[in-house]
């Protein structure tokens, strides 16, 4: 038998290498399947939630919120209806998100107790600050994979998790970041880091999911933490109480509720 | 049938009556059958300095607020009241309930009763078909909005079916704008340069009887969806602010001695509507309204004590907007009587522009605004900057200006030897 000669042996352990990895490819997910199973997760018909939203400065000096948090899963999307209980200066200021699975940009609107009268919120104040945290209204309400180009850079343990690692590059001009990078646990679809990239790449926030865990069959994030790394501010949000499915109706997310609470 | 009031005795009176109210509340509150019951508010350090044109200063107001926000629940009724006690550095004391509400609630309804101030429209520091609650213009129009409406006492029925709210609201006693005494900081003399003579006003109103018959009957449809947030709106009720009822004495025919002025106040319908909507990255706001039958005052004072009755168009449309991590905000005003004619001491057309600019920083920390009014022919504005910040939660430090320039004939250049230099702590609870 003829003995290979080293070009020969290199170009079929290339080619055998390259058969090996498609072999094993061919089941993964794109970038965009991924943010799809992202957001099309399970998630409970309703819930209400008691949230501690916590501002933490370079000093280490802190002021917190506290909301009553009301969402509900809709035919068309979901609402959200957050009512601000303290402090004193924020309080019965309420915030309400109507979310939309077609891709449609979210309506906002926000009641401020001080001028008795609920205001519309523009589109692109989504990528303001949400009462002064390092959230922004964007990130409140979520993003849908239709608002981004979504490629899977790699697989990666994360936190002893097996994660995709997704890049997702804003469609529209607006947003105040250029790309993000979010680690997605595989099988179980539920984001646990994301890295927030500016225009000249330079990583300014990073989301970090604490705690996460399975309530009646659904997973929920009680404790989460946006950092930005260039302000070095954080801002925590911490649920509790947590209600799930308890049968809240689409009518408390209204205008008459905006201004009077939920009763 | 008209009355005179004494504003003296009414204040006293006032002042006694809402001290009983507002001590009722606070028993009411403490009672065991009561849940949720809260008590918050807001004390507040206020100082106004006037700089004139060679920068001399002279203090014009230094006033401590105390506000409480009194909130309890028994069954399905809510109770408000906001009692607000006012001290200037003279010794003045003022005692007021802005408010004081009992309010029931219902699967499809809500009613409302008492003393309340109800807020309608899409109008930033504009009254276009927000007409229920009068405004109290003693410092011109420089208190925030929620200070400067007056609570009226009222009945207030909400109806609720779907995106649709039908609104029912009963005034029995009309509440006027409170105005700036005559001669006082805010004053403003009417131009009665088209008259034969210089009138002599007397300052005490003359307000319609407290009867059935005089209260004001005002109703909304509003319409609440994604894509659009809309109200109409009708009113029976009575102009909120004064017209001046004019009749001459003669010391020989067709020779008049003089013309003696009283501030009176006469009924009018009002009709309009308003909406927003988005318009991709921009909010658009539309507000309309007529008022039938506004009494406006002539130059004549040989007919109908100077007054005659005009249709008056009172339009705004505003855009709302993020720009660089500011909230941006534009409108322009237009306030037109259709079927103006010389006589009439007021111009037909006014135009009036406003814009707004605020942005924070530190995570709103510091947050900087500038408000204007801007008049148009005469020009004339009214520029309001201002710094606040927020060192700690229910903590607010600001210093602000109002800066009056522009034509003296204008709305704001009149007032353009009042330019103040504002400073207020704030502390929530």
């Amino acid at each position: 038998m003829r003995r290979l000669t080293g070009t020969k042996r290199l170009i079929l352990m290339s080619t055998a290498l390259a058969l090996t990895a498609t072999a094993i490819f061919a089941g993964e997910m794109t970038g965009r399947e991924v943010m799809e199973a992202v957001h099309d997760r399970p998630i409970a018909e309703d819930m209400h939630a008691t949230v501690t939203m916590t501002l933490t400065d370079r000093r280490g000096s802190q002021r917190v919120r506290e909301i009553e948090q009301y969402t509900l899963d809709t035919a068309e999307g979901e609402r959200r209806l957050l009512f601000f209980t303290a402090p004193a200066d924020v309080r019965d200021t309420s915030f309400m998100t109507w979310s939309y699975d077609d891709g449609r940009s979210d309506d906002q609107w926000i009641y401020l107790p001080a001028l008795r009268r609920i205001r519309r919120i523009s589109a692109e104040a989504r990528h303001d600050s949400f009462m002064g945290s390092d959230f922004t209204y964007d990130d409140i309400s979520g993003r849908h994979p239709d608002d981004d180009r979504h490629e899977l850079l790699r697989r990666e343990t994360h936190r002893g998790e097996d994660t995709h690692v997704v890049e997702s590059v804003p469609r529209d001009g607006s947003a105040p970041f250029d790309r993000t990078v979010t680690w997605v646990i595989d099988g179980e679809w539920i984001g646990i880091r994301r890295e927030y990239y500016d225009d000249r790449d330079r990583l300014y926030k990073v989301l970090e999911v604490e705690e996460y865990e399975r309530i009646d069959g659904v997973w929920v994030i009680p404790r989460m933490t946006m950092t930005d790394k260039q302000r070095d501010h954080s801002t925590t949000m911490e649920m509790r109480e947590i209600e799930l499915n308890a049968g809240l109706s689409e009518n408390i997310f209204s205008e008459r509720t905006m201004q009077r609470g939920v009763r | 049938m008209k009355r005179s009031v004494n504003y003296g005795r009414a204040r006293a009176a006032r002042g006694v009556l809402n001290a009983a109210l507002i001590a009722a509340a606070l028993a009411l509150i403490a009672m065991p059958a009561v849940a949720e019951p809260h008590i918050g508010g807001m004390v507040r350090s206020s100082t106004a300095v006037n700089v004139d044109e060679e920068l001399d200063l002279e203090l014009i107001r230094n006033m401590q607020t105390l506000r409480l926000d009194l909130s309890a629940r028994v069954g399905n009724a809510d109770m408000v009241a906001t009692p607000v006690l006012d001290v200037t550095a003279d010794g003045g004391v003022d005692i007021d309930l802005r408010e004081a509400w009992v309010e029931l609630f219902f699967p499809s309804a809500d009613v409302r009763i008492g003393k309340q101030q109800i807020v309608w429209g899409e109008a930033d520091g504009a009254f276009i078909t927000d007409i229920v609650s009068p405004r109290d213009l003693t410092d011109f129009i420089l208190p925030d909005f929620e200070e400067i409406r007056i609570g009226v006492p009222a009945a207030k029925i909400d109806w609720y079916a779907g995106p649709f709210t039908a609104q029912a609201v009963w005034v029995p006693e009309f509440v006027p704008n409170r105005m700036p005494p005559p001669g006082s900081y805010w004053s403003r003399t009417p131009d009665f340069s088209g008259m034969p003579i210089e009138p002599d006003i007397d300052p005490t109103p003359q307000l319609p009887d407290r009867t059935l018959e005089n209260s004001e009957i005002i109703g909304k449809l509003s319409y609440f969806s994604a894509a659009v947030n809309a109200e109409i709106m009708a009113a029976w009720a009575w102009d909120s602010e004064p017209v001046l009822s004019l009749e001459p004495t003669f010391s020989a025919p067709g020779v008049i001695e003089s013309i003696e002025g009283t501030p009176t106040y006469e009924r009018m319908f009002v009709t309009g509507g308003s909406f927003s909507t988005t318009l991709g990255p921009l909010v658009w706001r539309n507000e309309a309204a007529l008022y039938f039958d506004r009494s406006f005052n002539t130059t004549d004072p040989f007919t109908d004590n100077a007054i005659a009755e005009h249709t008056q168009l009172h339009y705004l449309g505003g855009l709302d907007w993020a720009l660089a991590g500011a909230d941006m905000s534009a409108q322009w005003i237009v306030n037109g009587i259709l079927d103006h004619d010389d006589d009439l001491i007021r111009e037909q057309w006014e135009h009036t522009a406003t814009a707004r600019a605020r942005r924070g920083f530190f995570g709103d920390r510091l947050s900087a605004q500038l408000f204007s009014y801007i008049g148009i022919d005469p020009w004339d504005t009214l520029l309001r900057p201002s710094l606040t910040w927020v060192p700690d939660d229910g903590v607010e430090l600001s210093l602000g200006a109002d800066i009056f320039l522009g034509d003296e004939e204008g709305r704001f250049g009149y007032f353009g030897n009042n330019d103040l230099v504002t400073a207020e702590a704030r502390f929530y609870f």
